[in-house]
């Protein structure tokens, strides 16, 4: 672990998707000690405020401190972010590799025609109608966008193994004597994981744009809990007065979905042992 | 003579393959179509011809990595096409392989120490991490490296030196059979030799017994106790090494050893060339499959599929013009 993370900090674009990561969890976490405002506390003596010195990057349409609700709003996108990711992987990884290693009919007619099914709709119709169904929230909202992502995985993890699966190592794995899940887990899974490093990264900073536009339509995060979406649509409808409401929040989106990035293809070939 | 360690009867391998469209008849290509051997303890036989032989698929198929159609394949007394998916992986303990590629056949991703004690671990040979890693460094020291290769991968290795660690971990099963797939095709010939040293070495110490598929027969005939000649997925001729050499019997044998390399220019008696390539296994000749391309074959070998008969102690040949 740690060996893993010297050797990424070797890197400079690895270093610094794990500079930008680390200081969204960091921010995350320590919110409370870290806002200087409450982000929810209107003040209706300052509304639509440019970035001054009492409030760093101005205020909103309530006077809400924009600062305070961007380092707030960023415990919802991550979590977003991270948490649909690990669900979409979760389903969709070992549903994919079974399924391409055992091949037979149950994989071409049922799972690839599934997946087929599901990836037919845009993600954001989908997710909002299992928000809808499900009653808005964050907790639906991620749950909503891991299941919408779940077949990209499926079909990534499928590709991946159907490739590996016809490998003499794999074949070499047989001849020892291995079970069909030991030879799922200690040889073709270590060999697919590269391209779902890089997926699990891509994949986490559209969540973080799915759980914005969908916070954005008011079905994620309810108010007056900040998240970058919602903050993203009230700012919408001051673009002519206060352009900066909604550029701050787009911004942090913009950096943290850079971050993560750089963070996943760092990873990918730190994981690499060609790369060493 | 004792029992055989290894004795094939009538091995067949058939794959079907799909028509141009869904409605098209289904084919059936007979990749390996009859075949038999006995192969005593301590013993190696070649199998060789061209590509397309079926001699991949054949040594595939002893292994069980392919499932046969139909035959028998007893190894050490049990059928090992009767045993279910756990015997299986039991007996595997037993029989080994080989692989030709040495850039593919190694998990990338696993260090040289984890490859070769894998199947150490699957078996329960050693007692505990740190007896199993003495183990690997023997085999390492064994096969030519050195103890300090465990911790690196197999991409730092060269052609070679990865085809030592294949067949380190081949041996870290202590198997009694090994299946060696055409082990140095891949290979510099100037690697050749040294990798074909090893393995007669380890047959010799171990009391290995093998089945060696190979095309090159310089190398065969440097290895082998016994050579069986295959075509289109059968045996056309099988005999004692050095008495095929001398005595090829069957014409594609003669065409095959007078197509090698000789080591003095002109001393190649008359070449026998063969006309056109060898016919789809999808749809094989009748009677005797080497018919089209024989240069003695008669109107007689379309008939009848000509059975090995026995020409001399330990020489059988599939031909009836010859023997």
């Amino acid at each position: 672990m740690a060996r893993v993370l010297r050797r990424m900090l070797r890197r400079p674009l690895g270093a610094l998707g794990l500079l930008i990561v680390t200081a969204l969890v960091v921010v995350a976490i320590f919110a409370p000690q870290i806002a200087p405002h409450d982000p929810t506390r209107p003040d209706f003596m300052a509304i639509l405020q440019p970035p001054g010195d009492v409030y760093l990057l101005g205020t909103d349409e309530l006077g809400r401190d924009i600062l305070s609700r961007l380092i707030y709003g960023a415990r919802a996108s991550l979590q977003a972010g991270l948490i649909a990711v690990l669900l979409a992987a979760g389903i969709g990884v070992p549903i994919g590799l079974v399924s391409g290693y055992f091949r037979g009919p149950l994989d071409e007619y049922v799972v690839m025609r599934l997946t087929d099914a599901m990836m037919a709709f845009p993600v954001i119709v989908l997710a909002l109608a299992m928000t809808a169904v499900m009653g808005p929230s964050l907790y639906t909202a991620m749950i909503a966008i891991g299941i919408v992502y779940s077949p990209i995985f499926i079909r990534l993890a499928r590709a991946q193994t159907l490739s590996v699966r016809e490998t003499e190592y794999v074949e070499a794995a047989r001849a020892l004597g291995n079970r069909h899940l030991g030879i799922m887990v200690k040889h073709v899974l270590p060999n697919i994981a590269s391209p779902l490093v890089i997926q699990m990264s891509v994949s986490m900073a559209t969540a973080i744009l799915v759980e914005s536009a969908l916070s954005f339509l008011g079905l994620g995060v309810q108010p007056p809990t900040p998240s970058w979406g919602s903050m993203l649509r009230i700012g919408t409808n001051y673009m002519s007065e206060a352009p900066l409401i909604s550029f701050w929040p787009g911004l942090a989106i913009f950096v943290a979905v850079l971050g993560i990035n750089l963070f996943g293809d760092a990873l990918r070939d730190v994981l690499d042992p060609r790369n060493r | 003579m004792s029992a055989p360690l290894l004795s094939v009867r009538d091995l067949r391998t058939h794959f079907p393959v799909r028509g141009a469209t869904p409605f098209s008849r289904k084919k059936i290509v007979r990749a390996v179509d009859g075949l038999g051997f006995d192969l005593q303890r301590g013993q190696i036989l070649s199998l060789v011809g061209e590509s397309g032989s079926g001699k991949t698929t054949a040594g595939r198929s002893i292994l069980r990595l392919i499932e046969p159609t139909s035959g028998q394949v007893e190894f050490d007394g049990t059928d090992l096409l009767a045993l279910n998916a756990a015997e299986l992986r039991a007996t595997r303990r037993r029989m080994q392989i080989i692989f030709q590629d040495p850039f593919a056949s190694l998990n990338p991703r696993m260090s040289v120490g984890r490859i070769i004690a894998e199947g150490m671990k699957l078996h329960g040979i050693g007692e505990g991490t740190q007896d199993r890693r003495d183990r690997v460094a023997a085999l390492l020291e064994r096969v030519g490296l050195s103890r300090e290769h465990m911790t690196r991968y197999p991409h730092e290795f060269s052609g070679g030196q990865r085809q030592r660690i294949g067949i380190a971990r081949a041996l870290a099963v202590e198997p009694d059979f090994i299946l060696a797939d055409e082990p140095v095709s891949a290979l510099d010939v100037s690697i050749q030799a040294q990798v074909l040293n090893l393995l007669q070495d380890l047959r010799a110490d171990l009391g290995l017994t093998m089945v060696f598929i190979g095309h090159d027969l310089s190398v065969v005939e440097y290895l082998s106790d016994r050579v069986a000649v295959m075509y289109l997925g059968r045996i056309m001729e099988i005999a004692d090494a050095r008495d095929l050499y001398a005595r090829p019997t069957h014409p594609y044998t003669e065409a095959l050893l007078s197509a090698a390399p000789v080591p003095v220019p002109g001393a190649r008696g008359q070449r026998v060339l063969l006309k056109g390539e060898t016919p789809s296994p999808v749809a094989p000749p009748s009677g005797c499959v080497f018919r089209t391309r024989c240069p003695i074959a008669g109107p007689d070998c379309a008939a009848t599929v000509p059975e090995l008969r026995e020409i001399g102690p330990g020489h059988r040949v599939a031909c009836i013009k010859r023997g």
